[in-house]
């Protein structure tokens, strides 16, 4: 239980209680005065420099602890921040704490994670069902039987079976990138498949030995479905060859991983509202409808907001004829767990 | 593994930065161009002083220093480089760079000791400088070489470099490159190049991030600064400017009666200098070494005498108190504006000789007020000009020279440190200038998008002509931060 002094609203009634004394002291004193018990009028030094005290305490101890609440709880009212509000030094008084504490609880991380997670192998399970994505996949192995080139179905059924034992089975949040552009490559081979040369895919490594960088653990399915969003809204529409570039980057405490491609870009209102997705805190999205489009991104940037902590996520920036970037940006870790 | 000097994270500061993601690695030269100038200076602000945020957080050397919770308002390691030179003028390079920074510890001047010392930190940079020499007393480029060296000198974590190309000239930011490579490559130091022209931000940056209203807009790597792809985010100032018809204006060379003669000048570092203006002719006058524009336009101004030659007007000597001539120095929107005066006054502040008895008769005034209100706002008799941004006092500035209609206009670096949009409008107005018969001299360091609007370019070499292109011609002329005419390019 903390002290009462630790809440806005006692410090409240102790201002307007200072207050209170201060005036009846000056009167007091002024009555005295007047009545000539007291001669000096140096009582009045006394009285100012009390109050510049009392103003000085409550600047500091009221005025600037208010206006800290108040911005945080703007930031959480435009979704700016979650945690912020529960991690408030100075509430405002005690039902506010036991508000905030329902709040956190309402908020689990692990709740939401898990149903970001399922969200994610929904999307992704959601594609393999997906009709078109099927019957493209499938007309590759025809076309490629009736070509009797026995080798090369072989290789596109297991790339396939590859993808789903991946996206299905590994229940942990963390894997290792090398894992993760694994999969990535995966699906653009079972995509080159469709889309033959006119898509590209270009990983380099920046800043550190390239099997260092492999080591570092990123949650499961990042990657994938930002080079999904890259190939069906970027570079499908793209008349001629499309690049799509992966690029890692390290640096003491981070890794940046940006995927770009020069594909058509997006008109500056969708941008916007993408943006605005990605830097505001919603989980509307889980129950959103499908045609929405950008849902997952909003979902890889939410669970890497929820597992590493609100500076870290998706950034977003795109336009038309030249093409959409995704940067990303996490903690460089090998360890299992998140980093704190 | 490189080492992160400065990271922002989704660092918001509403209505004029928002989500702004940025990182910069140790010995690195970033550019940062703003394509409109909304942001800029707060951005830069965030980098130097922890002020208050409404989101976001600052990292200075992987240490969190700011964020949306706390902001302790105190410095960060970082020096920014502009036009005002932070060095002080009446002392010694000597004392600038040892003396006069935070670390000295030292209470006796070692003048033998610094003096080496100064040497052989200028000897990598191929570059000597008298220890003793006043800082008043060395170019351009030297104060800003030295202004590095006194960054290093105090481990700033960051050096931003603002909009050097309007004080430094061509042919030093040619001899800029190596020595930025050098400190960067060599000494680890961190540079931000700020700056509004993407030639010039690609010929010295390994990434570049491009700003618009407040937002980063674009990340470009190396093998993405190209012009096709920054044609794409300026395709506005590619439509207006270098695909309309506004380009069939510029380039006729028929001959017309000269306007402005200097004949044989010789003042200051100005060597024997031959010019001739003809009538509503646009002339670039470039003076890639920054020897003499400034005494040039000095000349011009103050009606000071030339050692030898003479500046004709018409054939007779040079007034330049007269209306028909305008001269416009640098940074006009501070300049040109008289702060006390309303907006009305401003802009009508040189137009007394076209409307008879303008300051005696209310109604006259009001009259004009209503019809300049469309492009200036409402009540312009009650706002002084401090209540706007620069963008609306440079275009208070123009507009007054065209309701002033000049026949002679000399203006020097009239697109130093403004935004592509500002860019866009001022040689809108440059065009209608010409279009009503004004000869136009643009004294330049750097060409920027003079030649957008210039008949003919004069290149100065050591104080007199070297050489001129004509507009079909341009294309000849290979500057570091430029942009050239489409009509030349073909």
């Amino acid at each position: 239980m903390a002290r009462r002094t630790y809440y806005l609203e006692t410090r409240v009634v102790l201002l307007v209680l200072s207050l209170t004394i201060l005036i009846i002291l000056t009167l007091m004193l002024a009555l005295l005065y007047r009545q000539d018990r007291i001669t000096s009028p140096l009582f009045l030094l006394l009285i100012v420099s009390a109050t510049l005290i009392v103003g000085f305490v409550s600047y500091y101890t009221l005025y600037l602890p208010y206006g800290r609440t108040k911005h945080i709880m703007q930031l959480f009212a435009s979704g700016y921040t979650f945690h912020a509000i529960v991690d408030d030094k100075i509430p405002l008084n005690k039902e506010m704490v036991d508000l905030n504490k329902t709040l956190e609880t309402l908020l689990n991380t692990d709740q939401i994670m898990n149903a970001s997670k399922r969200q994610a192998q929904f999307l992704a399970l959601q594609n393999q069902i997906n009709p078109h994505f099927l019957y493209n996949t499938l007309e590759g192995i025809r076309s490629e039987a009736l070509l009797a080139g026995l080798d090369s179905v072989a290789t596109m059924t297991e790339a396939l079976s590859t993808f789903f034992r991946y996206t299905i089975s590994n229940v942990e949040n963390l894997v290792s990138l090398q894992q993760e552009l694994e999969n990535t490559k995966n699906y653009f081979f079972i995509q080159q498949f469709r889309f033959g040369n006119r898509i590209k895919l270009h990983i380099s490594f920046e800043g550190e030995q390239e099997n260092e960088v492999l080591q570092y653990r990123i949650p499961k399915l990042t990657l994938q479905p930002i080079v999904e969003n890259c190939i069906v809204h970027g570079l499908e529409c793209k008349v001629g060859v499309g690049n799509l570039y992966i690029r890692v980057e390290t640096s003491e405490s981070r890794l940046f991983i940006t995927v770009r491609d020069d594909g058509v870009g997006m008109q500056e209102d969708v941008l916007q509202q993408m943006q605005k997705k990605l830097s505001t805190r919603s989980f509307d999205y889980v129950k959103r409808d499908e045609h929405q489009g950008g849902i997952a991104l909003v979902n890889v940037n939410n669970r890497i907001k929820l597992l590493f902590g609100e500076q870290y996520g998706l950034t977003v920036t795109s336009c038309v004829g030249v093409g959409t970037d995704v940067a990303i940006s996490l903690p460089r870790s090998k360890g299992e767990e998140p980093p704190a | 593994m490189r080492e992160e000097v400065f990271r922002l994270e989704q660092v918001s500061i509403p209505p004029v930065l928002h989500d702004i993601h940025l990182h910069l690695y140790r010995g690195e030269i970033v550019a940062l161009i703003g394509l409109n100038a909304l942001g800029i200076d707060e951005l830069l602000g965030i980098f130097q002083k922890n002020a208050a945020l409404h989101y976001g957080h600052v990292y200075c050397r992987n240490v969190l220093v700011n964020d949306y919770l706390g902001s302790n308002h105190s410095q960060n390691p970082v020096t920014i480089i502009e036009r005002n030179s932070m060095l002080i003028e009446t002392m010694s390079v000597e004392d600038n760079l040892f003396i006069l920074r935070k670390r000295s510890r030292q209470h006796l001047i070692h003048s033998k000791l610094l003096g080496s010392q100064m040497q052989a930190l200028l000897q990598p940079l191929s570059l000597s400088i008298e220890p003793k020499t006043l800082v008043k007393d060395i170019s351009s480029f030297e104060k800003l070489v030295i202004q590095f060296l006194k960054a290093s000198l105090a481990h700033s974590a960051l050096v931003i470099l603002r909009d050097i190309s309007t004080f430094v000239s061509e042919v030093d930011l040619a001899r800029l490159k190596p020595i930025l490579t050098y400190l960067s490559q060599e000494k680890g130091m961190t540079f931000l190049y700020v700056c509004n022209h993407h030639q010039e931000a690609f010929h010295f940056a390994s990434r570049c991030y491009l700003m618009r209203e407040g937002r980063i807009i674009k990340h470009l790597y190396a093998d993405q600064m190209t012009d096709a792809i920054i044609n794409c985010y300026a395709n506005e100032f590619t439509e207006s400017v270098e695909l309309s018809d506004r380009q069939q204006q510029y380039g006729l060379q028929s001959k017309t009666d000269a306007l402005l003669k200097l004949d044989h000048l010789v003042y200051g570092n100005i060597d024997d200098l031959n010019l001739v203006v003809h009538k509503q002719e646009t002339v670039v006058l470039l003076d890639s070494e920054n020897l003499v524009i400034h005494q040039l336009f000095d000349l011009l101004g103050k009606s000071n005498q030339a050692y030898e030659g003479a500046i004709e007007y018409r054939n007779k000597p040079f007034r330049p108190s007269s209306r028909s001539i305008a001269l416009v120095p640098p940074k006009p929107d501070m300049s040109l504006i008289f702060p006390q005066l309303s907006v009305l006054d401003n802009l009508l502040f040189t137009s007394d000789h076209k409307i008879s008895n303008l300051w005696f008769t209310i109604h006259r005034r009001s009259a004009l007020a209503g019809e300049l209100e469309q492009k200036f706002g409402p009540h312009l008799a009650k706002k002084v000009p401090s209540d706007f941004d620069q963008a609306y006092r440079l275009r208070l500035v123009y507009h007054r020279l065209l309701l002033q209609k000049p026949e002679f206009i000399c203006v020097v670096q009239p697109f130093a440190s403004v935004d592509m949009y500002q860019r866009m409008e001022l040689i809108s107005y440059f065009d209608l200038f010409k279009q009503r018969g004004s000869s136009i001299l643009i004294l330049a360091v750097s060409l920027s998008d003079c030649l957008q609007i210039a008949d003919r370019l004069v290149i100065l070499k050591e104080g007199r002509v070297h050489h001129q292109l004509f507009r079909n011609e341009f294309s000849q002329y290979h500057g570091i931060a430029g942009s050239i005419p489409m009509q030349s390019k073909e």
